[in-house]
């Protein structure tokens, strides 16, 4: 059953990366600076996950809410 | 109910309720409605299971030679699998072996004090160690609760609570059982009693483990302040370790330790070592139990490998990961609230415990459902009485920290796949599991409304209703129910015009009758109901009744409740027509249930009660009982065979030699003493002269505590060409307290072939002298003889004065139903619990 992008984000960031384990498919991942950025395709949404490769600890696994934000990543 | 009540002299009566009481008592029958349906569960292969791994690492366990998921673990943060523990518990036995058997009275293992000191910093508060939480509660009740002072307990306490407040029962403690989470009663008995007692002690759960719902502690907490006498005893083991700092549990998640209240919780939950621990709010309490609490002083303490264990899990708690831990949990039971919202489960409570209970109502869907669940790769609980009402049987799981989001979801997605399919399969709806937990019914659940209609006409079966016998064919009915019964035609169209029209609530029955039949006319199943106003008690012990009787003579109505049964309590024998020859008769059951469901919401009747059934018939037993109904016994009946007889010669002639050295004694050395007569009439006088007789009898018995009838059936008796009343009279040569009036009366019910007894009213001032019940009980069989009957129904209780004329006794079952369980809780306790509120 698919949960909302509102009611995933009630979950903490540990929890939110665990669903994405659990049910997301990575769709694309780009490297930025010191940062890894993955899209992953969870429910009806996206996710962004920003992992930070210095400190080696993910930073957040946000809902993207811009469609362009996506196209942009697939795009590249 | 029944005919002839407890007319016998005091030591008979004595011996005859004694021998009732060992198959009436209330433990007794409690616990044999327990082993029913355990044992129900046990030969479906749900209950008693043994998993069959050789080591366990996680949640998956093996049953039956299937790999499944538990979701029955109580380990909610799963420590049980944590390194630091197993090698605390390692460590502890390679130091200190696999036992320190000694009474903590002597000496205790030195973890002990480590482990306290531990638990000190977790509660901030004093504490004592328990091996179980049980033992715990055994302490600490006895010890703290004074004389004078007064326990009310929430309805829904834990067992362990309830067992050791048992324990007070001796000292002739004043107890009360009090409506679950019902804070507007607890304060209005706050008021009642405050000025009688030193302290009165509310005892409840934090978080109860049946429906996971929650004590409303704030609440208590305030009625604390406002009342000094107010102390709360509260058992909070399915919150420990899961809420608050230091996991210190749901009642002190924020909130301080009060200086009123003493909590106990346990170490074998989510601390997962083992153990229980008592909180106290000084010292001196602390001391006090520890000192004089009886498993302190007499039983063994915890032992080495659950200390190590537990100081290591202590230790987690005293750390920041306790609260990472708490969390991980707190996402899974977030995730299970709304997998199971968007699966559309009946969930019962949403407390955000990690006990969820999902409603299925009949334990037979139940039993369908786990068993279901089982086959798909998962263990869940079955939640059925006595934890929970017989219709509020559920489907009882834990979420705990080792379950993942995929397993979680996986589990509740097969649970709403497989809920419709065990719904078909077992004839039940949504709507009624709705119904049955008063739980609003979601649009969906609405598209199933009718299913059981569509069920009915496949089955060939249709069921017709009746609200008078006037309205059925009068030979159709006889001849369905010709057997010991004494409800024919006739007897019903007198009992419907006795039974209305009458100023009290609890003298105006309403009659119901139901026949399925098959499509080509061929009854199947039939039986008739009334719906009346009974008192719950009215199968307790009598000392029971007794103590509710003082009650009642201010609040007439109190522990009484409008009960929907089949038959009434004036007829007897088997009230079910079933024609087992059909393959379709359990079908037909089911729709008389249907019939009986739907009766009982309309009248807002409480309880059903199902009535006669002659022995236990494997197959109906296990049926009734998958349908939400538990057996109790009954009375035995008792009927006398006069096929043979012809003549008073060859009747006695057939005695025994005992029942005719029992005749000679206390019989025939007083017949002479005696007129028999038969009155088919009695004007207004005479019949309010032979009701009081009939009320002397009642008022004396309360083996069978029912209402008193109303005279109106008196009246119509003796206006009823098929009824007579015997009469005895001592002539006037003996009669020294100058009576001239009859001392008996037994109002007969006269049947094609048998002659049935069924109402008796005394004087009792002969009957020590001339034992004026069992002459009265000869006079019968000789009439009975004279009309050339075949059969003498002479129904339940005093058997043993029954069988010396001849009776033979037969075994009967009822099998009851009730909506909610706090009338019978309360009858339960009644020699412990005093009565409280009836709301």
């Amino acid at each position: 059953m698919k949960l909302t992008k509102g009611e995933y984000c009630q979950f903490s960031l540990k929890s939110r990366l665990a669903l994405l384990k659990e049910f997301g498919v990575l769709v694309t991942e780009r490297y930025i600076n010191e940062k890894v950025v993955r899209i992953f395709k969870i429910y009806d949404f996206y996710v962004e996950v920003l992992y930070d490769l210095l400190n080696k600890k993910f930073e957040k696994a946000e809902p993207v809410y811009c469609a362009n934000l996506v196209d942009y990543y697939l795009s590249e | 109910m029944g005919c002839l009540l407890s007319c016998k002299d005091r030591s008979l009566l004595n011996k005859i309720k004694a021998k009732i009481y060992l198959r009436m008592s209330k433990t007794n029958s409690f616990l044999e409605i327990v082993d029913q349906i355990v044992t129900d569960g046990v030969n479906k292969g749900i209950l008693h299971l043994y998993t069959e791994d050789s080591r366990l690492t996680d949640n998956v366990i093996s049953l039956k030679g299937n790999n499944v998921v538990n979701f029955g673990s109580c380990s909610y943060l799963g420590l049980e699998f944590d390194e630091r523990l197993k090698d605390g518990a390692k460590k502890a036995v390679d130091n200190y072996g696999t036992q320190f058997s000694e009474s903590r009275a002597y000496v205790s293992v030195k973890q002990y004090a480590e482990l306290e000191d531990l638990l000190r910093q977790i509660f901030d508060a004093h504490c004592v160690v328990m091996p179980t939480t049980t033992l715990g509660h055994i302490a600490n009740i006895p010890v703290l609760v004074g004389d004078r002072d007064a326990v009310i307990v929430d309805q829904q306490v834990h067992n362990s609570v309830q067992t050791a407040i048992q324990l007070l029962k001796a000292r002739g403690c004043h107890i009360e059982i009090l409506r679950h989470n019902r804070m507007d009663l607890l304060e209005e008995k706050i008021k009642q009693i405050r000025n009688k007692y030193s302290k009165i002690w509310y005892m409840a759960d934090g978080i109860y483990s049946m429906f996971g719902d929650t004590s409303p502690v704030d609440e208590v907490y305030a009625l604390m302040n406002k009342y000094p006498e107010l102390h709360y005893y509260v058992d909070d083991a399915h919150g420990m370790s899961i809420y608050g700092k230091h996991g210190r549990g749901y009642v002190l998640n924020n909130r301080p330790f009060h200086p009123k209240m003493v909590m106990g919780t346990s170490l074998n939950k989510a601390f997962a070592s083992g153990g229980g621990v008592m909180l106290y709010p000084n010292a001196e309490l602390a001391r006090k139990v520890r000192t004089c609490g009886g498993p302190l002083i007499t039983s063994g303490p915890m032992q080495p490998a659950s200390l190590g264990a537990a100081v290591a899990a202590a230790k987690i708690h005293l750390s920041d990961e306790i609260y990472e831990m708490q969390q991980d949990l707190h996402e899974n039971i977030r995730f299970a609230q709304l997998m199971i919202k968007k699966y559309e489960l009946p969930l019962v409570s949403n407390a955000g415990a990690a006990v969820f209970f999902i409603g299925v109502s009949l334990p037979k869907l139940g039993y369908n459902m786990v068993r279901r669940m089982l086959n798909a790769g998962y263990y869940l609980n079955l939640g059925i009485f006595p934890a929970v009402p017989m219709k509020n049987t559920g489907i009882r799981f834990t979420i705990t920290r080792l379950h993942s989001f995929a397993q979680i979801e996986q589990m509740i997605a097969t649970m709403a796949e497989e809920l419709p399919k065990a719904l078909k399969e077992e004839g039940l709806t949504m709507e009624q599991i709705y119904k049955a937990f008063k739980i609003t019914l979601p649009e969906v659940a609405m598209l199933d409304k009718n299913v059981s209609s569509v069920i009915n006409q496949s089955l060939s079966l249709r069921t017709e209703h009746f609200s008078s016998i006037t309205k059925i064919d009068k030979t159709l009915w006889n001849n369905l129910f010709k057997g010991n019964v004494n409800f024919d035609w006739d007897y019903l169209e007198m009992l419907e015009s006795s039974f209305s029209g009458n100023e009290n609530p609890e003298d105006n029955w309403i009659f119901d009758y139901v026949i399925v039949k098959e499509n080509s006319g061929k009854p199947v199943a039939a039986t008739f109901l009334t719906t009346a106003l009974w008192k719950d008690d009215m199968l307790s012990q009598a000392s029971i009744s007794a103590n509710i009787e003082q009650k009642r003579l201010t609040d007439p109505y109190f522990l009484t409740s409008l009960t929907i049964s089949t038959g009434s309590l004036l007829t007897e024998g088997e009230h079910f027509y079933v024609d087992k020859t059909s393959p379709l008769w359990k079908d037909a059951m089911q729709l008389i249930f249907e019939k009986i469901y739907h009766l009982q919401e309309k009248y807002k009747a409480s309880n059903i009660m199902l009535r006669d059934f002659y022995g236990i018939d494997a197959e109906m037993d296990s049926f009734l009982i998958d349908n939400g109904f538990f057996r109790i016994a009954m009375p035995d009946n008792n009927v006398a065979e006069l096929s043979t007889f012809s003549n008073e010669t060859t009747y006695f002639d057939s005695l025994s030699s005992n029942s005719k050295a029992s005749h000679k004694k206390y019989v025939a050395r007083h017949i002479d003493k005696f007129t028999a007569e038969i009155k088919q009439n009695a004007d207004s006088k005479e019949i309010d002269y032979l009701y009081q007789l009939y009320l002397n009898v009642k008022n004396r018995g309360l083996s069978l505590n029912t209402f008193a009838l109303p005279k109106k059936i008196f009246f119509n008796i003796c206006n009823n060409s098929n009824w007579e009343i015997l009469t005895l009279t001592v002539k006037a040569g003996f009669d020294y307290h100058g009576i001239a009036k009859p001392v008996c009366a037994v109002f007969c019910y006269k049947k094609k072939d048998q002659y049935i007894p069924v109402m008796m009213g005394m004087d009792y001032s002969y009957q020590l002298e001339y034992s004026t019940y069992r002459q009265a009980l000869y006079h019968v069989m000789m009439r009975a003889i004279q009309l050339k009957s075949k059969k003498v129904l002479l129904g339940f209780s005093a058997s043993i004065e029954k069988r010396k004329v001849g009776a033979t006794q037969i075994p009967v079952y009822a099998y009851m139903q009730t909506k909610d369980n706090y009338n019978f809780d309360v009858i339960a306790a009644i020699n412990t619990y005093s009565v409280t509120d009836r709301k």
